[in-house]
């Protein structure tokens, strides 16, 4: 249990390494949302409980790059902590909701599994920047959200092969035990 | 009687040549096994002589492998090594249109997620790095012709400011983040506006507040007014791009900046003290304030 704890850590730190540091995704200026699809990875296999932690973690290493603590006083740049973290956790809580129900191991529902998660996480993001940050522009919904959930649920067809592969998610556990 | 028989036998053979014929057929039958035992040593020998041989030459190729991507590596090694010092050398031979001394970083993250833009550089406060200091950088972009010459054009321009320093690392905010601001001007008429990073397209700057007495065209260069205490005045910004507007009191279009910042891997960092330093550092006050304070001018008269 503790092993395959450590081994999520890892790989939620590679995914956080490989959307801040490579560059070799991206496409026309979007890159794909590696630390969401692995969020929606283990929600579906392992349920809501590590789908909300993964999340929550994933968010967290964002917020944290973002910058949350900036300049007091005069400053107009403020980033709130959270403002990653909770799409992404309420990302991995509707994964593990809809575990259940969904065929695995299909390309079609990862596709729209992952387009209507990514849409969701993107809408979330927005109305929670739009809240707590200065106005954003309106297109920014069409132009990088849409988009990137598009790209996000076409790499996820192959990202998810190559996560089974190489961290296939242990037999899941009954509702009692956890 | 024995004897006499033998005596009668050897001599009948000897004379009629039986003895000898079949020595000579013993010996060449010997003969053809010793050949074919012979045949098969030499095989022998000559298998394990290969065996040998393979071995010899199998260590020989692996050892000259070796030593090929050992030279492979070198040759890679080498040409990176040439290219960082030839980028270096830029570096060093370029100076900014600027009098304040320069702080070289690298950058190490880029972009945790597509709505948010933020930079973050390996040089923090322990280099001299503070908040809202300007950050700017050069940029080789390779340009191929239709006659496939390759020309390398040196961009240079602002990419943001520091917002947050900690002692080994610190954030940029470029110039296409939704929360940038900056003060610029039209280089060729010198009319003022604002370039805000909250744009409806990904990653060009919307060019604001423009008067609608300008006529702006593609290509007009935008560069920093200075106005805004942060970005020293008149360093390049980025082009106009064909998408512009013009609304009822101004005009608004989209600048594409100079430095295209997902390609960017070292910046400089203008080591320069803020005019308005005393606002954004609260409490703490710089010497050229402290000068101006009345302890100050007190401390002075005495």
């Amino acid at each position: 249990m503790i092993l395959e704890k450590i081994i999520i850590l890892i790989a939620v730190f590679i995914s956080y390494f490989m959307q801040t540091s490579l560059d070799f995704f991206q496409l026309g200026g979007i890159k794909p949302d590696f630390l969401l699809l692995l969020t929606v990875y283990y929600s579906i296999h392992k349920g809501e409980m590590y789908g909300i932690w993964i999340g929550f973690l994933a968010g967290l290493l964002q917020d944290i790059n973002l910058g949350v603590m900036t300049i007091s006083g005069t400053s107009h740049v403020r980033h709130y902590l959270g403002i990653n973290i909770l799409p992404k956790a309420l990302v991995g809580y509707l994964g593990g909701k809809f575990a259940d129900s969904i065929q695995k191991n299909n390309n079609l529902t990862w596709f729209v599994i992952v387009f209507i998660f990514s849409i969701i996480k993107g809408i979330v993001l927005f109305i929670l920047t739009a809240i707590f940050h200065e106005n954003v522009a309106a297109e920014m919904l069409v132009t990088v959200i849409l988009p990137e959930s598009l790209y996000n649920a076409l790499l996820s067809l192959i990202w998810f092969r190559f996560l089974y592969f190489v961290i296939p998610p242990m037999v899941r556990q009954t509702r009692d035990i956890r | 009687m024995a004897l006499i028989v033998l005596f009668s036998v050897i001599n009948l053979s000897s004379q009629s040549g039986i003895l000898i014929r079949s020595a000579n057929r013993a010996a060449s039958t010997l003969d053809f096994f010793t050949n074919a035992f012979h045949s098969f040593r030499n095989g022998f020998v000559r298998i394990v002589d290969s065996y040998g041989n393979y071995s010899v030459l199998k260590t020989e190729r692996d050892v000259l492998r070796k030593k090929l991507e050992n030279t492979q590596d070198l040759y890679l090694l080498l040409k990176y090594l040439e290219e960082e010092n030839d980028r270096l050398r830029k570096q060093l031979d370029f100076k900014p249109s600027v009098q304040y001394p320069v702080i070289h970083a690298e950058i190490i993250s880029l972009d945790p997620d597509n709505l948010f833009r933020t930079i973050i550089i390996d040089k923090g406060s322990d280099d001299g790095i503070k908040p809202y200091m300007p950050v700017l950088a050069y940029q080789v972009t390779k340009i191929v012709d239709d006659k496939g010459v390759t020309t390398e054009v040196v961009n240079y321009g602002i990419v943001g400011k520091i917002i947050q320093v900690t002692k080994t690392s610190a954030r940029i905010l470029p110039i296409s983040d939704q929360y940038s601001r900056v003060g610029i001007k039209v280089k060729r008429t010198g009319h003022w506006g604002l370039l805000s990073g909250q744009s409806q397209l990904h990653g060009l700057p919307k060019l604001d507040y423009i008067s609608l007495d300008v006529i702006l065209h593609e290509g007009d260069e935008i560069v920093t007014s200075g106005d805004n205490g942060v970005f020293p005045r008149d360093l390049p910004v980025g082009k106009v791009t064909k998408d512009i507007y013009r609304g009822a009191t101004f005009q608004d279009a989209y600048v594409k900046p100079a430095i295209d910042i997902e390609k960017l891997e070292t910046v400089m960092i203008i080591n320069k003290e803020q005019l308005n330093y005393k606002n954004f550092y609260g409490n703490t006050v710089s010497p050229e304030v402290e000068q101006n304070t009345d302890a100050a001018i007190e401390k002075k008269a005495e």
